[in-house]
């Protein structure tokens, strides 16, 4: 059996496995269009612009589409596309796993996921901290009240070049995150209540504190990203003109940073007013199976 | 020129405060779902020190101005090594002392690896393993082990001072590792 076949049905069967957890728990699988009238709006995140439409970053908007018309718990395994990114866990095309749940609390949703990850990669323990605990416990710093001036001491070690120093105090946190804390993680860790800048289409709350937090959640496996999860805002949030509002701010941070700007998607605004309360997830697929097989660098479970 | 982090390919040599470094690996990294940056680990081409620098991955580098010739040496004339590039068989002139320390591998005809930096030589490699004669050596007294000696210190014809064993005599031909300078084995 060559190398190549193993590969192959390595990722056959996983698929198979996917398909399998959900339809036993009764979701439907659907298919939304990769290819769409109106681009994903995010801030850093680049859609791959065709000459008839854009490709989807994730298949989010069109799932909500379909909530709002109606349809059960759904999940969705596709390839997505995103502008630019590559590197040993990145690739401009990857495939993404994503569902939506009418009838789980978010807590319930994580549980989900482990259920999900542990098909792959078992006897994980999970750890479950705010962001603002995992900043506190690994650095030993209050992401919400520390300073710039008092973070760029923490963020030598990792020789930032001129052009990053200037940076956002968001945007230096975010780093302090990923290469100061993820790394010093568990083998199985739960992150919640990330900053409500980074709420994207979720809801936003408040931790004890008082800080705004996004309702929110990410999943780290042996210290890699695997999934990210969200309390959606639904019909009753008011969501379409929320959604909106928080489109257009995008838009205009978009546009301070000399990214390009779109036309935004009235439809999903009008969908959004519709859709049900739900939870909703999306889990790098091809990242579970390289933690399957503890490799190093995503192409090692692309089939070409 | 310039291009964007997110186009550094490993190999590629690119300048910082008008230091030439070469890449020796780029990994794109996006945390908390924001900026996207570019991880580089650099090796100083002047220092042969290596760093790792953080970028941003649409931030623009410059490509250093640095070429990497396989230069053959004619001979050297009144401190200056004259090389030959054997495709084109161009000319170059390099004062002894702009080669620093790899001067002492120099030999005629051998072909060496040379880099230059708006258009200045900042280094030079020789051949890994290079055969050459002992010029100078002291001749080794048999039974000196006692003493627990087994290295004696020796020139090459290029001029390299290293030790040699003992039992190595002048005008022998051994081989040697020009990256430490270490005596490798004697060439019958």
């Amino acid at each position: 059996m060559s190398a190549v076949s193993n590969k192959l049905i390595f990722r056959s069967e996983a698929l198979s496995k996917v398909r399998s957890f959900f339809y036993d728990r009764g979701l439907i699988e659907v298919d939304c269009p990769a290819l769409e009238d109106h681009a994903s709006v995010d801030l850093y995140i680049e859609p791959i612009e065709t000459e008839c439409g854009y490709l989807h970053t994730s298949p989010e908007y069109g799932m909500k589409k379909l909530l709002a018309l109606g349809a059960p718990d759904i999940f969705q395994l596709s390839h997505v596309f995103r502008r630019e990114e590559k590197g040993t866990r990145h690739r401009p095309e990857f495939t993404m796993l994503e569902w939506y749940r009418k009838t789980l609390t978010l807590d319930e949703l994580i549980q989900e996921c482990l259920d999900l990850i542990a098909l792959f990669v078992p006897n994980i323990a999970y750890e479950r901290l705010s962001w603002k605990e995992a900043f506190m416990r690994y650095l030993g710093i209050d992401p919400f009240k520390i300073s710039k001036e008092e973070l760029l001491p923490y963020l030598e070690s990792l020789t930032l070049s001129q052009a990053v120093l200037d940076s956002s105090l968001d945007t230096l946190l975010d780093l302090a995150f990923s290469e100061l804390i993820e790394p010093k993680f568990p083998p199985g860790m739960v992150i919640q209540g990330f900053p409500a800048r980074s709420a994207a289409l979720a809801k936003i709350g408040k931790d004890s504190a008082g800080n705004l937090v996004a309702l929110r959640f990410e999943i780290y496996v042996k210290g890699c990203e695997v999934a990210n999860g969200y309390d959606e805002l639904g019909a009753s949030s008011g969501s379409g003109n929320e959604l909106k509002e928080r489109f257009k701010q995008t838009l205009i941070n978009r546009e301070k940073e000399n990214l390009r700007t779109f036309t935004l998607d009235e439809q999903l605004f009008a969908a959004l007013d519709k859709m049900p309360e739900c939870v909703g997830v999306a889990m790098g697929f091809d990242r579970l199976l390289m933690l399957a097989i503890d490799a190093t660098d995503i192409q090692d479970v692309l089939p070409l | 020129m310039e291009i964007g982090t997110n186009d550094l390919k490993q190999g590629m040599k690119i300048e910082i405060d008008s230091v030439p470094y070469v890449a020796l690996s780029c990994d794109f990294v996006k945390p908390g779902k924001g900026q996207a940056f570019c991880r580089v680990k650099l090796r100083n081409l002047t220092s042969a020190k290596v760093i790792e620098k953080t970028f941003k991955s649409t931030e623009k580098i410059t490509v250093a101005d640095v070429l990497e010739s396989n230069l053959r040496l004619l001979y050297i004339d009144q401190g200056e090594a004259i090389f030959m590039d054997d495709s084109s068989y161009e000319q170059t002139q390099v004062p002894l002392k702009n080669l620093g320390d790899s001067a002492r591998w120099l030999k005629d005809d051998f072909v060496y690896k040379v880099i230059f930096y708006q258009g200045n030589i900042i280094d030079m490699e020789a051949p890994t393993f290079m055969e050459l004669k002992v010029t100078q050596s002291m001749p080794g007294v048999r039974g000196d082990t006692a003493s627990g000696r087994v290295m004696k210190p020796a020139t090459l014809e290029t001029g390299a001072e290293i030790q040699i064993p003992i039992f190595i005599e002048e005008d022998e031909m051994i081989k040697v590792d020009t990256r430490t300078g270490e005596y490798v084995s004697r060439i019958k």
